[in-house]
C-alpha cells in the first residue's frame, strides 16, 4: 500500500503525493548529463538527478517516520523507469549541515522499500576540494545495455578511485 | 561548416557537487512556487479523491 500520487510531468518529470497528515512531498527527476563527468557519453542524456523534497508542510515540525511515504517513493522510481527505460539516476546528500548519513539511510529506506524490478543501487562517496565527503548513489537496471560504463564513470568520481591517484 | 563531434568535457569533482546542489536549491525554490498555485491546489483535490475513493 501506499499513497496516490500523481504524474505532473514536464522538463523535470515532477511527481507529487500527499501524506495522512497533509503533508506534500515532490520527487523529481532533473535532466544532468554532467553528472558523470563527461556530457559526450551516449548514455548522457539518460542521466537524471534524483530529489525528494517536503512541498508542503502544515506542521511545525519535521515530518514523523510515515512508512507509505517509502513505499510511495519506491512506486514512484518504479514508475519513472518504467516511462524512462534506460534512465539512470544519481542522488546526493547535501553534506552542508552534517546530516548527510541521516539522508543516505532515508534514501536506503526509500530504494529497499520494495525493489522488485531490476533495478541496482550503487554508493560512493564525493569530495570537495574543503574535505567535505557528499554521499551519491547511482541507480541504474541491471539491463542497461551501458551498465559497465556507467557504474566505471560513476567509480570514476568516487573517492575510492581518486584516493589512489 | 559547424562542427557537430562534441568534444569531451570533463568535470572535476567540485563542479559536480555545486551543480548538484546548485539544482537542489533551484529545485526548492520551483516547488515553493508551485505550492502556491492553483495548479497545486487541482493537484491535491484530485489526490484527495483518489484517496476518498480508496476507501
Amino acid at each position: 500500500m501506499s499513497y496516490a500520487y500523481e504524474f505532473r510531468g514536464g522538463l523535470n518529470n515532477n511527481y507529487g503525493f500527499e501524506t495522512d497528515l497533509n503533508i506534500v512531498y515532490g520527487v523529481k527527476f532533473r535532466p544532468s548529463n554532467y553528472l558523470l563527468g563527461d556530457e559526450t557519453t551516449v548514455y548522457a542524456n539518460h542521466i537524471y538527478e534524483f530529489i525528494i523534497e517536503i512541498v508542503y508542510n502544515p506542521l511545525s515540525k519535521n515530518p514523523p517516520l510515515d512508512k507509505l511515504v517509502s513505499k510511495t517513493i519506491s512506486e514512484i522510481i518504479k514508475d519513472f523507469y518504467y516511462k524512462k527505460n534506460g534512465a539512470v539516476c544519481i542522488y546526493i546528500c547535501d553534506s552542508a549541515d552534517g546530516r548527510q548519513e541521516l539522508r543516505r539511510r532515508k534514501f536506503d529506506d526509500w530504494f529497499y522499500s520494495e525493489n522488485e524490478y531490476g533495478l541496482m543501487k550503487i554508493d560512493e562517496k564525493i569530495r570537495d576540494s574543503n574535505g567535505t565527503l557528499y554521499p551519491i548513489s547511482l541507480i541504474i537496471q541491471i539491463n542497461n545495455p551501458y551498465f559497465l560504463e556507467i557504474v566505471d564513470g560513476f567509480r570514476k568520481i568516487g573517492i575510492h578511485y581518486n584516493d589512489g591517484k | 561548416m559547424e562542427n557537430t563531434i562534441k568534444k569531451p568535457v570533463f568535470k572535476s569533482a567540485d563542479e559536480i557537487i555545486q551543480l548538484m546542489l546548485e539544482s537542489k536549491k533551484q529545485s526548492k525554490i520551483e516547488s515553493q512556487e508551485f505550492a502556491k498555485t492553483q495548479e497545486f491546489k487541482d493537484m491535491l483535490l484530485r489526490l484527495r479523491a483518489i484517496k476518498k475513493a480508496e476507501k
